[in-house]
């Protein structure tokens, strides 16, 4: 007989049936049941097959310590795989299918692997499958391997909750130590948090089925959830502490319900109160991995929570005094219970998929259900993830806490402290320092271990199915430090990441080896305690709020302009305008730009401003360019450099005073800018003397460009002459537009004359508004990115980091100058004599021609050339665009020795396919700038 | 070339948000002035004598906030010239524009913030600079303990709408349960 | 058929002798592969591999298993394709199964720009020699069905650079079988063997002062990745190398959903599936120098929710573990093999993020260097004289990731 419902008992809710269905046959539990203890009441033992034979297993534990009842769940539309059947909360309506099982647990067809066990055994994929290939084998061991089956569809709606929290105390676990502990500190006004991950309180308390303090489990848990309450303690259930990260982190994810994403905490806690727990552990004998064997500490689990009887005739082994309480609440429920000591000889399981008896030294006792324990193991991860080390106790036969940490304290089962009163002291000393220390009920224990050479299978992983004679094989081989048997055997490296088989691993290899168990050791413990979803660390990271862009002032005014908005150095901005096809649109503006003018947004420009007495000396220092010189109202395009001589940013530094620069650096490189000239004002200067405000946010700007440029601006209404011997190309004048200041700058990235025009952001609209108004009775109009792109490139004007690469120099782009020149020391200065900085192939910005009927080079090309009979690259096309003032493609690119080769034809390679380009000025129009200084 | 016009939501104007426990809506300081130099030049340039950090209760319309140990964000103060200050020794730069400021209120304001931000009560910090959800962002108290002012950079102010109006309905959520 | 009992010890248990031709310090990929070469090239096997811990349980153990040769610059095709060639057939080789496994590697190309990044690396790919396709998103999507191709995608799939021949392979197998090669032909492993003082006698490294005692060889080799900078300092050489803990990740096992290897600088992380059923991935460092082997949430977060977003139907999949190594950063990402300044002490680290798929180069590179005293051709570029030259090879700049 197997599993069956009592009449009454446990904290299932029985006024609330539901339904569900296993492997395509209906049942019915209630609310409160887990998929696991609703089946065993059903009497339903095979609940999956094992990872490599698919031998038939039946639960072994009853909540984060089975490895072997993993089931796919489909609920209403939603599907999820590997779903715990011991941890996921039935409800109504779930389709529950074993994973890895075909058509069901109860009858899978790869059962027959089983009978090639022998050769099938640890590692033997290193052995074997090399020859012809291992592609030849490795569809067919995928498709065996992996557990559960994804279903290709998103669940609607599973998005993390996400929160900062914090308190003085976290206790983990709400057993009889945890609330014990939280009600302390609570009444001693702390603010605590009291975290289970069960959806009722209470902890092992249920499955011990003893009185506490005087009172009935249920009684005794109320009252101290109430008196926490009152204490202003918070409680938080169905979370768990999943890991412990630096400077007391803890990550707790709340469950908030099958096909809801949990919630994550991002605890930070001044004290951490490990009352985690212990786990009882398996004997490792022949046949263990039958199903109906299970742990004590389960039985009395589903007994005491579910009110399921998990059999009727229960061989109960043991080697530990916590037997026989186990044995008598069992026996109250109606079980026959045969209590077996585990220290009387080898054991063995009888009976295939239905057990029949077991054999203990010699003896034979029939039963259908046997309940091993082989002694308490505290749950110390969670120490473990926080650094703390560990102790071993030969008279606990386990691994608990060692010394204490900064931090955090572990009590109860957790800490080694099987005794109840004990454990009732120890948790209450967490507030005064020496409890009373009381002795309870003892827990003694014989400590039984897998003995290797021992005959028949033994299992030690039952979800991956590695056995003891896999131990001994691992040993034989060498691999003989725990990190290696793992990883050689797959020991503990299943769902349940070693819970039940790293113990018996360990001490098995320390037996073979000769060596103390401490000596041996533990594998590294590391997150998560228990498997999370994903989506647990995305929450609101998602979508278009996951790097979100940043956003112009103007937006809604392009987009009721027509303008196509996209991506461009982290900014969304209009790329072109208008209903025509994008290539039509940026024809009609190039042409548009040169003819009358353009209008564009400007906005993300930087304007980062460089104030204070060592301001002058300062951006001297930063930039290549001597900026010294530079007179208030004149503008200087300087290159910034990286240490090793490489150009990081171009842009345009003007002086508005003797002690104020403003530097209006590349719009994707201001945050970058930034940060790279505040570390260079720490490094060496005096804080009092030199400042670095980013202004960029405050200051909207609006661009001219053209030939009728001019002839708009001037329609704004400034005091300003604009006529170019008063206000030349390279300078700017401050003003007023609308009440508010106002900077003209006269730079230009198109060649074209052209004006830039900063307001503050408020201003911008009417600003925008005036000039497209002034604009638009000349012929001129809103241009986008993507035509300005083209037009600068007719001129030459590199754009940072697409027409130049980590390794371009300045004196490759032309800019010779200062470094043959400059006197005063400025970054990057030394590098640029490097042995590398000298060569004489060093690749230069160039320009391309190629014949009007070709079409465009692709960007990204290579040019090539043939050298001891090896093609080599020798440059780049950086930049490509029909020019349609030109009336021809055009191209910039990075070529060796390319201002030696001017006129030269060079092999261009793209994707295997060869043309042929003349290399040229990168400047395509107006060398001599007299559309510029206009 | 793409266009992202329907990937990206159109502009908020108004931005106000109203739930049971929480109200989040848009302000806007008459002016906003990044000075950073001295803190005794800057009080006398100001005449205000004190910068706030986090979790002090800042009260009055005119108000100072700590951004580093030789900056300040002053708000609604005297008009002062743009750029450098040689008599004081202070770099001033006009950043009215340069951010959006918006009032989170209610008995889940502070469960909203620290759904973006790792601000505890119990733990002081002098400076307002914080990250909000990744957004570099200054969090203060706002006259009372249910009550707090963020700025972000005015760029991100889309950003950081789209992330409350999400954040905001969690935390409500959060808190009817 | 006896099972398994047939095969022996992977590898001895030797006891240290005082004195071999060659010491090689770390028992990781590269120096098990350096010992086999040694012998097996080269004829020298009165070697010693010295292990601090159990052998192969460094970064060789912790990595998340590509294997590719997708690198920019005609040195780093070299060294890279070097050692794809040798994976290709180094399980016959070993007589291991290392599981090998060519099912291609793309790089993914979010706009328009990244695109033409990405012409720019399958060019230069194919013009140094390697297999390299430039994918448009059809080609994408045919390849990785679960990529995020939906119209709410923050990052948009333009396209990729793919490498055909680019894959995975069980990375403790790597190791073991290396380990077992070079143990049958006669290499000593030590393990639990901590070199605590390199021994110097008239400025020539002449032996190292362990835990276990004195050893001397005629040359030493050191392999010690993310320890490097701690050798450094004992034996009083400089290093331009940063150690950070960089963090890997695998979900529970599935059924295969996965067939390729990707990786998206936009959503910054990588993935594939192993054999095994599980999602193997990982991202950025965690940017603060330590030697921890452990990252925090704030980067856990990060490439986490990239996976999701880079394949949403991934979002209820769960994470199983999560753990990190020392990754050795060079300025340039490239790493350093050659001599250390200190005759007879001879360098092979700074892989940075990247050493595994280097094992079978590493190893060649540097036994031909510890045999021979001088630089295999493809070796030279990465001596660390690089540095003072200005000789970088910055596959860092190469890949176009905005600084």
């Amino acid at each position: 007989m197997t599993g069956s419902r009592i009449d009454s008992g446990g904290l299932i809710d029985r006024a609330k049936p539901l339904g569900f269905s296993f492997d395509g046959r209906a049942y019915s539990g209630y609310s409160g049941d887990t998929l696991a203890s609703a089946l065993l009441a059903n009497g339903v033992r095979v609940m999956g097959r094992s990872f490599k034979y698919h031998r038939p297993r039946g639960v072994w534990g009853a909540w984060f310590d089975d490895p072997n009842a993993i089931f796919g769940i489909r609920l209403a539309d939603d599907e999820f795989p590997n779903c715990p059947a011991t941890t996921t909360q039935l409800v109504d309506g779930m389709q529950a299918r074993a994973v890895n099982a075909w058509p069901s647990a109860k009858f899978d067809i790869k059962a027959g692997l089983d009978l090639f066990h022998r050769w099938l055994g640890a590692g033997f994929y290193y052995k074997t499958f090399m020859w012809p290939g291992w592609g030849l084998f490795e569809p067919a061991i995928r498709r065996m391997a992996g557990l559960g089956h994804l279903d290709l569809n998103t669940v609607a709606g599973y998005v993390s909750d996400q929160l900062h929290d914090s308190c003085d105390f976290l206790v983990i676990g709400g057993g009889a130590a945890g609330l014990t502990a939280a009600r302390a500190m609570a009444e001693a006004g702390q603010d605590i948090v009291l975290i289970d991950d069960h959806p009722e309180l209470g902890g092992g308390l249920y499955r011990r089925g003893l009185a506490i303090e005087g009172e009935t489990p249920q009684v005794w848990i109320a009252s101290q959830h109430k008196a926490i309450r009152q204490a202003g303690g918070r409680i938080m259930t169905s979370t768990t502490g999943f890991g412990i990260f630096d400077h007391n982190l803890v990550g707790l994810a709340e469950d908030r319900g099958f096909s809801r994403a949990p919630r994550l905490h991002r605890m930070r806690a001044s004290r951490i109160v490990m009352a985690t727990g212990a786990l009882d552990r398996p004997i490792t004998f022949a046949n263990n991995d039958r199903p109906g064997i299970m742990s004590v500490e389960a039985a009395t689990e589903y007994l005491g929570r579910y009110g399921v009887l998990v059999g009727r005739h229960i061989a109960l082994v043991s080697n530990n005094s916590f037997a026989g309480q186990a044995a008598a609440q069992l026996r109250a429920a109606g079980a026959e219970v045969t209590g077996c000591d585990a220290t009387q000889g080898p054991i063995r399981a009888l009976g295939g998929k239905h057990l029949s008896g077991v054999e203990v030294g010699g003896k034979r006792y029939g039963c259908d259900t046997i309940l091993a324990s082989g002694g308490l193991t505290p749950i110390v991860h969670l120490w473990r993830h926080a650094g703390g080390k560990l102790n071993w106790r030969d008279d606990l036969a386990a691994f608990v806490p060692g010394n204490p940490m900064e931090g955090m304290i572990a009590i109860g089962a957790a800490n080694g402290t099987f005794d109840m009163d004990e454990a009732l002291a120890e948790a209450r000393s967490v507030v005064k320092s020496g409890g009373a220390s009381v002795r309870g009920d003892h827990y003694s224990i014989t400590p039984i271990w897998p003995k290797p050479g021992a005959k028949g299978r033994q299992w030690i992983d039952f979800q991956h199915d590695v056995t003891l004679k896999d131990v001994e094989q691992a040993a034989r081989e060498n691999f003989v430090s725990v990190e290696h048997l793992k990883r050689y055997t797959t020991l503990g490296m299943a769902s349940d990441q070693g819970k039940t088989s790293n113990m018996a691993g360990l001490v098995a290899m320390a037996s073979i080896q000769g060596k103390s168990i401490p000596e041996t050791g533990t594998t590294t413990f590391r997150p998560p305690f228990v498997p999370v979803p994903l989506e647990l660390y995305r929450g609101q990271n998602r979508g278009h709020t996951r790097n979100p862009l940043k956003r112009l002032p103007l937006e809604a005014v392009h987009r009721a302009a027509g303008a196509a908005m996209g991506e461009y150095g982290g900014w969304l901005r209009p790329g072109w305008y208008g209903e025509k096809s994008a290539e039509d649109a940026i024809r009609a503006e190039c042409a548009m730009a040169r003819k009358a003018a353009g209008i564009f947004d400007s906005s993300p420009l930087g304007k980062i401003e460089v104030m204070g007495p060592d301001a002058e000396a300062f951006v001297n220092f930063i930039y290549y360019n001597t900026i010294r010189t530079l007179k208030p109202g004149a503008i200087r395009y300087g290159f910034m450099l990286t240490e090793r001589g490489i150009v990081y940013d171009d842009g345009v530094i003007s002086r508005l005073g003797p002690q104020r620069f403003v530097i209006s650096c590349s719009s994707s490189h201001v945050d970058g800018v930034n940060a790279n000239l505040e570390a260079w004002r720490q490094d060496g200067n005096d804080p009092d003397r030199l400042f670095v405000h980013d202004t960029t946010a405050n200051w909207a700007t609006v661009t001219v460009t053209g030939p009728k440029a001019r002839e708009i601006v001037a329609e704004l209404g400034t005091d300003l002459d604009f006529s170019p011997d008063n206000f030349p190309h390279m300078t700017f004048r401050e003003t007023v537009f609308l009440g508010a200041p106002a900077r003209i700058a006269r730079v230009s990235f198109t060649g074209d004359a052209s004006y830039e025009i900063s307001v503050p952001v408020a201003s911008v609209e009417t600003l925008w508004k005036t000039l497209i108004a002034a604009g638009g009775s000349l012929g001129a109009g809103p241009v986008g990115l993507e035509a300005l792109s083209v037009l600068r490139a007719e001129k030459g004007y590199l754009i940072i980091g697409k027409d130049t690469d980590g390794e371009t120099m300045p004196h490759d782009l032309g800019f010779g100058i200062p470094r043959l020149k400059k006197q005063a020391e400025y970054v990057g200065d030394r590098s640029l004599y490097s042995e590398v900085a000298q060569l004489e192939t060093r690749r230069q910005f160039v320009g391309l021609a190629v014949p009007e009927r070709a079409g465009p080079l692709p960007t990204g090309a290579h040019l090539v050339d043939t050298r001891d009979g090896r093609t080599v690259s020798i440059g780049i096309v950086t930049s490509s665009y029909d020019s349609p003032c030109l009336g021809k493609p055009i191209a910039l690119a990075l070529m060796e020795c390319g201002q030696e080769r001017m006129g030269e034809q060079v092999t261009v390679l793209h994707l295997g396919e060869t043309r042929m380009a003349q290399v040229t000025s990168p400047c395509f129009l107006d060398p001599a700038g007299e559309r510029l200084n206009a | 070339m793409r266009n992202d016009n329907l990937r990206w939501a159109v502009p908020v104007e108004h931005k106000v948000l109203e739930l049971s426990g929480l109200t989040i809506r848009q302000i806007k300081p008459e002016r906003m002035t990044v000075i950073s130099g001295p803190f005794r030049a800057i009080t006398k340039a100001t005449g205000i004598d004190r910068a706030f950090g986090w979790p002090e209760v800042l009260d009055g319309d005119t108000y100072m906030l700590r951004l580093r140990r030789d900056r300040v964000l002053v708000v609604d103060g005297p008009d002062l010239a743009d750029g450098w200050n040689a008599e004081l020794g202070l770099a001033i730069s006009d950043m009215t524009g340069g951010y959006a400021v918006f009032e989170i209120e209610g008995a889940e304001a502070l469960a909203f913030l620290r759904r973006g931000a790792s601000v505890d009560v119990r733990t002081p910090s002098p400076s307002v600079n914080r990250l909000f959800h990744g957004l570099a962002a200054m969090i203060y108290t706002w006259r009372d303990q249910s009550r707090f002012r963020i700025h972000v950079a005015s760029h991100m102010q889309e950003a950081f709408w789209t992330l409350a109006r999400n954040l905001a309905g969690a935390a409500s959520e959060h808190a009817t349960t | 058929m006896r099972g398994h009992s047939g095969w022996g010890k992977a590898w001895r248990t030797s006891a240290l002798k005082p004195t071999y031709d060659v010491i090689i310090i770390g028992g990781g990929g590269h120096g098990l592969a350096t010992a086999y070469y040694l012998a097996r090239n080269h004829g020298i096997n009165r070697v010693a591999i010295l292990e601090k811990g159990w052998l192969g349980g460094g970064n060789t153990g912790r990595n998340t298993t590509a294997i590719r040769s997708n690198y920019y610059y005609p040195e780093s095709a070299a060294l890279y394709d070097l050692s794809l060639r040798l994976y290709e057939n180094l399980s016959k080789e070993l007589n291991y199964n290392v599981m090998f496994s060519p099912r291609g590697m793309m790089v993914l190309a979010h706009s328009v720009a990244e695109m033409e990044i990405a012409a720019r690396t399958v060019n230069a790919m194919q013009i140094n020699g390697t297999d390299a396709e430039l994918f448009d998103a059809e080609d994408v999507r045919k390849r990785a069905p679960i990529l995020n191709f939906s119209r709410e995608a923050r990052f948009p799939i333009h396209g990729a650079i793919w490498q055909g021949r680019a894959g995975t392979g069980r990375h403790d197998a790597v190791a073991w079988g290396y380990a077992r090669a070079a143990d049958s032909l006669g290499v000593d492993i030590i393990q639990n063997c901590e070199v605590t003082d390199v021994i110097t006698e008239g400025g020539c490294a002449v032996g190292v002062n362990t835990n276990l005692g004195e050893v001397r060889a005629g040359r030493i080799g050191a392999a010690v990745a993310g320890h490097s900078s701690v050798l450094a300092g004992i034996a009083g050489f400089d290093l331009p190398i940063h150690s950070y803990a960089l963090q890997a990740f695998v979900s529970e096992p599935l059924k295969p959903v996965m067939d390729t290897v990707a990786f998206s600088p936009a959503y910054g992380t990588y993935f594939s599936q192993s054999d095994k059923g599980g999602l193997v991935f990982g991202g950025a460092l965690d940017r603060v120098p330590s030697y921890g082997q452990r990252g925090n949430m704030p980067v856990q977060e990060s490439v986490v929710s990239g996976l999701a977003e880079m394949a949403p139907v991934l979002a209820k999949v769960k994470l199983l573990r999560h753990w990190a190594g020392i990754v050795d950063v060079t300025p340039d990402s490239s790493p350093i093999i050659g001599p250390s300044g200190i005759d007879g002490l001879y360098l092979n680290c700074g892989w940075g993020t990247g050493g595994f798929k280097a094992i079978p180069a590493g190893g060649t590179l540097f036994a031909h260097l510890l045999a021979t005293g001088s630089h295999h051709e493809i070796s030279r570029p990465f001596d660390l004289d690089r540095f003072r030259s200005g000789r970088l090879i910055d596959e860092g700049a190469a890949s176009g990731i905005a600084h």
